[in-house]
């Protein structure tokens, strides 16, 4: 009996093995996409129902495995209902069959049978499968979706609500400035951006309405202008010209939607110089033409632009300036004017040795009171040849040669050469010393005028200096042709600027200045030695010392506004001060940085008391004055008018972008505040008794 | 058993039922071989264990009240009567608020603090002040006991603008914000975690309040025996803090030139007036004035220094060494380097001619950290030696240095404003519905009127605060509670402090009561040891003596059967 039990048990047990087996990789594919997503309640809510399937396949099995094993297995023969119950067979046929049966049927039942068997009846659904992956999609995308559709449709739905209310009955036309050449254009209530000075109309649609309350109806602009509307033709408007970026709402208009009105200012024109691109464009010396490209820009339109020529002509005291303006030739577009073009230097006047300033204005179409642009002046410089000082002799009025050039000319010099030597390779030799020679003995000077503020040696060669000293001039521009007044002083006066002054400069200064005249030194060396290239480098360094020499001495040269008192000559140094009084004043007042009606507005926006007369008003100017930020002026003029509207929450908000426009907090020198009772507590007397009591109190210190 | 817990655990229960049953089936074979001796013997030692079991505490008849102040709907009312009626009690999660501690009565509480590994909960403690004089600079921190990463702190006007950021890794960032007017506000601050760098997380945001009172004027006598740019900065500092001056400035042998406020002009004529004029809080010299003093003035004015004025002498034209060293006690030569000295990030500043030397004056001290000031006490008063000059090159480039350093020496000299009453409530932070405590100083007892509910409150004396008259109440309306104080239907003083939302700072919450409840606990630990009284009873070492003795009685009886 048992045996038949036993086999019946292993039977069900290899089959429920079998089928968990089957469904193992069924649940981790049902389960993938919730691990995945991280869903941790559709895998407990699986796994408990992985459980109760396999629980209820045993069930299957024990119910239905010998129907299915009859069903698939011809070899049993129909008779495995014998193997079902313990209960002895009735009939010894039924007996013999069961023990035929227990022979077979572990043969019967391999593994692969098992699994055929499994696969027929205990087939798991693949539709649960895709049912989990559709599920888990739809988890994953559609709260994202909802939330935006429903955020979507609601405020769509307030928006359009406010919009129908006002779009029934008021309509916006703005009609640009005529400058603009823009077109004037009707719309619904709704942001816009106009151009600054349209004239903005809010018209009433709906007669009924306008007719009902005439009188009540107005626009309010945020910067706390009201706009009445009156009657126009048949309809009823009001207007404004935009000079501000505003919100607006309608006093009709029970919902009170704000509603921007960007104004985009009208842009002054812009001017690019595109060629010379240096402020200072010296020329090649055999030039022949030069190229000045420009482009101008503006908003709208340029009604006028040109460019400003100056030419200067000679040196010293005769200098001969001409001015000429030339047109910028316009283009298709009228809100650009680009001019390319290269001047010959006879188109423009140039000879050798003259400098050309130039300058571009532009003016727009502006209104009122026209844009007008300047742009910064840019020089052309034709250098002259050297014969150029031979020149200048035959001039009117004896100039002396100037024998002193700067160091800026010095690099030119250099400059000019070494780009002379590049060009024509095969240049004589001697003339390439004698113009290096002439550089180095430029620098020389230059190195000696500057050592004589260091103190050193005046002369280092003979008396170089001694011949050009009468010519040294200072002027970093070498244009100077004046007498040095520091000769005359020499001659006359007392030298300030020798041996012991020149200890007087600092040594920050100092070290400078010697930085510069090692430079120079260098840069002579190499001219002397004929190698103008390795020159160059010195030459900057030098220069650049000097630069900063003269930007230092500027910090000392402020010009003190202080007008002396008359001196009563017959006073002077007689040592008598008996006429002179104690003088007495008034304290300063402190310089007020928030005006008083500003701090009680502050302060009674924050205790919630009733507000000061007329504080909107305040407000608004303040907001005005002090806010430039457009956006951050906006949100402060929305909190006036929350504020106006009665919003008690709102206040903190508007006190804060008041105290926003505070430009700078001040410190306040002051006291601890320290807790001194006017009469003592009576454990404070207590103390002072028993202190009493004890002993007298100690001496603190010292005592004079 | 070293961990007591009260309420009868499983495994109390699992083991009594246990006991019961092996003692039960024990006593009743026993008595049935009719060994009664034996059966006396089981229960009694069973009895034993079961005590043992137990914690002989509980049976002594000490009752433990549990109380979970995690719960949101803690009946106060019933817990109070709980406690009255146990010995000790059992806390758990984050403990109590100093109010609530206050109306429960004082036994025994056994918590343990939550530790920093429940890494779960957020603890911040911030510190700030909730009034501030008008012109001192307004400081926030905020500290957290855990920190991962990068933090924020933001301070953050009514309309969400930053007003002043800190950031950093530290346990503690602190912010800095000077208030430009007088007023009443709810500032925010905000704390951020960006421990992701992209998304960053706001740990907790909530209410700052902060009043700003105006500063009160100083009373400033200035004498210099040479006018100096250093001098006439210090004067332009003074106006601008509003301070009355009384201002002499010496051109010459005969020659002054003084300074003062309008109500002293008017005095020229009117010498009532005089009178009227205020002891300044503040002397200032420069040295040579002091110097060139006659014997009577320097006297006279060492005599105001001690009733509680400050005095600072600017040292940059000190000539006569023999006087500090006469007068004072200290001694000064002449500087050994012209070396500037970085008095801070902005500001360093050329040394006087003299400097003080510490080592041979014992009155006077100096710290390391300004060695450019020596300071000494006179009587009530301070004196300040300022070895340093040139300060009013920092006028223009760095104004607010300038002026912080000033009261930085202003504050070392113990320059005092005298307020004649204090109120303020105990707790950091008085919440909506919470019993808050509001104590006063300077006051004969009177009432102290709630505005705008005008609820009377008399305040009277309290047993554990000498010198203050405090009165209670339970707020019912959060925000700036407005109070003033009547004495027969007059008002003698008025102010306002801040009532917070129970929902404000839930972690500052937390730390506060935390803070609260260790020290109700050491408070407690002190009355306990104060009176040990029935802890006796509660040894367990007789349990166990009398268990093992009747065991071995057992065990005896057996062997001898």
């Amino acid at each position: 009996m048992s045996d038949v039990a036993e086999v019946r048990r292993r039977v069900t047990a290899k089959l429920w093995r079998i089928a968990s087996l089957h469904s193992l990789p069924v649940y981790v594919a049902l389960f993938a996409p919730w691990i995945i997503l991280r869903q941790f309640w559709p895998i407990l809510l699986g796994s408990v129902a992985a459980v109760l399937y396999s629980w209820w396949t045993k069930k299957r099995i024990d119910a239905h495995w010998i129907s299915w094993s009859n069903a698939s297995f011809p070899e049993l023969e129909d008779s495995m209902h014998l193997l079902a119950s313990d209960v002895a067979a009735s009939s010894a046929v039924a007996q013999l069959q069961r023990a035929r049966l227990l022979q077979k049927i572990e043969h019967t039942f391999s593994d692969a049978a098992c699994r055929h068997l499994v696969r027929q009846y205990l087939y798991f659904p693949r539709s649960v499968i895709v049912t989990s992956w559709l599920l888990a999609v739809a988890w994953f995308f559609l709260p994202a979706q909802t939330a935006a559709v429903k955020n979507n449709s609601m405020a769509s739905e307030i928006k359009t609500k406010q919009a129908l209310q006002l779009n029934s009955a008021l309509s916006v036309q703005v009609i640009p400035p005529a400058y603009t050449k823009q077109s004037a254009f009707t719309s619904t209530p709704k942001e816009m951006q106009i151009p600054e000075n349209s004239q903005v109309r809010w018209c009433t649609t709906t007669p009924s309405a306008a007719e009902r309350s005439k009188e009540s109806q107005s626009i309010n602009l945020s910067n706390g202008q009201t706009l009445n509307f009156t009657q126009r033709d048949e309809a009823h408007c009001a207007e404004w010209q935009a000079s501000e970026t505003v919100f607006w709402s309608w006093s009709a208009d029970a919902a009170k939607t704000r509603i921007v009105l960007k104004v985009q200012l009208d842009q002054a024109p812009q001017i690019k110089i595109t060629t010379p691109t240096e402020m200072v464009q010296v020329l090649a010396q055999d030039a022949k033409q030069v190229r000045i490209a420009l482009r101008i820009t503006d908003d709208y339109q340029i009604t006028q632009a040109s460019m400003h020529m100056t030419l200067a002509r000679g040196s010293g005291e005769n200098i001969r300036f001409s001015d000429k303006e030339m047109p910028v030739p316009q283009s298709k577009d009228s809100k650009l004017r680009e001019w390319d073009k290269l001047w010959s230097l006879s188109e423009l006047g140039m000879e050798p040795g003259d400098e050309l300033y130039f300058f571009v204005r532009a003016t727009d179409n502006a209104d009122k009171n026209p844009h007008i642009t300047r742009s910064p002046t840019y020089t052309l410089r034709l250098p002259s040849p050297e014969a150029a000082a031979e020149e200048s002799l035959a001039l009117p009025v004896q100039v002396k040669v100037e024998s002193l050039r700067s160091q800026r000319q010095i690099i030119i010099d250099t400059e000019q050469l070494l780009a002379d030597i590049k060009a024509n390779p095969k240049l004589n030799p001697n003339l390439i010393r004698t113009r290096s020679e002439t550089i180095a003995a430029d620098q020389g000077a230059l190195r000696r005028r500057y050592g004589k503020f260091l103190g050193e040696e005046s002369s280092l060669f003979g008396d170089d200096d001694g011949d050009h000293g009468d010519h040294d001039s200072h002027d970093g521009h070498g244009k100077s042709g004046d007498k040095a007044p520091v000769d005359l002083a020499a001659q006359y006066g007392h030298a300030h600027d020798q041996e012991e002054n020149a200890t007087l400069f600092d040594e920050a200064t100092k070290k400078i200045l010697r930085r510069a005249l090692v430079a120079m030194w260098d840069a002579e060396k190499s001219l002397r030695a004929i190698a103008p290239a390795s020159a160059l480098a010195p030459e900057n360094k030098a220069l650049e010392a000097i630069k900063q020499l003269q930007q230092a001495d500027r910090i000392y040269l402020h010009k003190a506004a202080f007008t002396p008192p008359a001196i009563k000559e017959e006073k002077r140094l007689t040592g008598d001060v008996l006429d002179l009084k104690n003088t007495s004043k008034k304290q300063n007042e402190a310089a007020v940085i928030v005006p008083e009606d500003i701090r009680n507005l502050l302060i009674a926006l924050q205790r919630q008391d009733s507000l000061p007369a007329l504080w909107s008003k305040t407000a608004r100017d303040w907001v005005a004055a002090q806010i430039s930020n457009e956006e951050q002026r906006l949100a402060a003029q929305a909190a006036i008018q929350d504020v106006i509207d009665g919003c008690a929450t709102c206040r903190p908000a508007l006190a804060a972008w008041i105290r926003q426009g505070i430009s700078h907090a001040e410190l306040i020198l002051q006291g601890r505040s320290v807790l001194k009772p006017k009469q003592n507590s009576a454990f404070d007397k207590a103390w002072e008794a028993s202190l009493q009591n004890k002993q007298p109190p100690p001496a603190n210190g010292k005592q004079p | 058993m070293s961990e007591l817990d009260f309420s009868l655990s499983h495994w109390q229960l699992g083991l009594l039922f246990a006991l019961f049953v092996i003692a039960g089936f024990s006593v009743f074979h026993y008595w049935r071989k009719g060994r009664g001796l034996d059966a006396l013997l089981i229960s009694c030692a069973a009895a034993c264990i079961a005590v043992l079991i137990l914690d002989p505490r509980m049976l002594a008849g000490d009752k433990v009240a549990v109380i979970d102040s995690d719960d949101s709907h803690l009946s106060m009312a019933q817990l109070a009567l709980d406690m009255s009626k146990a010995q000790s009690a059992q806390l758990k999660g984050d403990g109590l608020s100093e109010a609530r501690w206050q109306d429960l009565p004082r036994i025994p509480v056994q918590w343990t603090a939550p530790t920093e590994k429940q890494k779960t909960t957020e603890i911040v403690r911030l510190d700030f002040p909730t009034h501030l004089s008008q012109g001192r600079v307004f400081n926030l921190a905020a500290e957290r006991e855990q920190v991962q990463g990068e933090w924020r702190l933001q301070l953050l006007v009514e309309n969400q603008t930053v007003l002043a950021e800190a950031r950093g890794k530290e346990k503690r960032l602190s912010l800095n914000w000077l208030p430009p007017v007088a007023e009443r506000m709810v500032l925010q601050a905000r704390l951020l975690d960006n421990k992701e760098k992209i998304t960053e997380k706001i740990i907790e945001q909530g209410p700052i309040p902060l009043e700003v009172t105006p500063a009160q004027s100083l009373n400033v006598q200035a004498r210099f025996a040479a006018p100096s740019f250093d001098t006439q900065t210090l004067n332009d500092l003074l106006t601008q803090s509003q301070a009355k001056l009384d201002w002499q400035t010496r051109l010459g042998k005969t020659v002054t030139r003084s300074e003062t406020t309008g109500e002293a002009e008017d005095a020229k004529g009117n010498r009532a007036s005089e009178n009227h004029k205020q002891t300044p809080e503040l002397v200032i010299q420069d040295a040579a004035y002091f110097e060139q003093m006659s014997a009577v003035a320097r006297t006279q004015l060492l005599q105001q220094i001690a009733q509680g004025s400050a005095l600072i002498i600017l040292g940059a034209n000190a000539s006569d060494s023999n006087i500090w060293q006469r007068e004072f006690g200290l001694r000064v030569s002449p500087a050994s380097s012209d070396k500037e000295l970085a008095v801070n990030a902005l500001m360093s500043l050329s040394p006087t001619s003299f400097v003080p030397q510490m080592k041979q004056s014992q009155d006077w001290n100096q710290s390391t950290e300004r060695p450019w000031l020596a300071q000494r006490s006179w009587k009530k008063g301070q004196i300040i030696w300022l070895a340093v000059a040139d300060w009013h090159r920092y006028k223009i480039s760095a104004p607010d240095a300038l002026s912080l350093w000033w009261q930085d020496i202003l504050d070392l000299a113990q320059v005092e404003k005298n307020i004649e009453w204090r109120v303020q409530p105990e707790q950091a932070m008085p919440q909506l519905g919470q019993r808050v405590r509001v104590c006063s100083q300077g006051f004969v007892p009177q009432n102290l009127v709630l505005l705008p509910q005008n609820s009377h409150h008399h305040l009277q004396a309290a047993a554990d605060k000498a010198d203050a008259l405090c009165t209670a109440f339970i707020p019912d309306k959060a925000g700036w509670q407005e109070w003033q104080t009547q004495s027969d239907n007059k008002a003698t003083a008025s102010g306002a402090f801040y009532v917070y939302q129970n929902q404000d700072w839930p972690s500052w919450q937390k730390a506060q009561r935390r803070d609260a409840t260790a020290t109700f606990i050491a408070s407690t630990a002190l009355q306990d040891k104060s009176k040990p009284a029935s802890q006796q009873i509660t040894e367990k070492w007789p349990w166990v003596l009398g268990l093992m003795a009747l065991m071995l009685m057992l065990w005896w009886r057996e062997q001898r059967a």
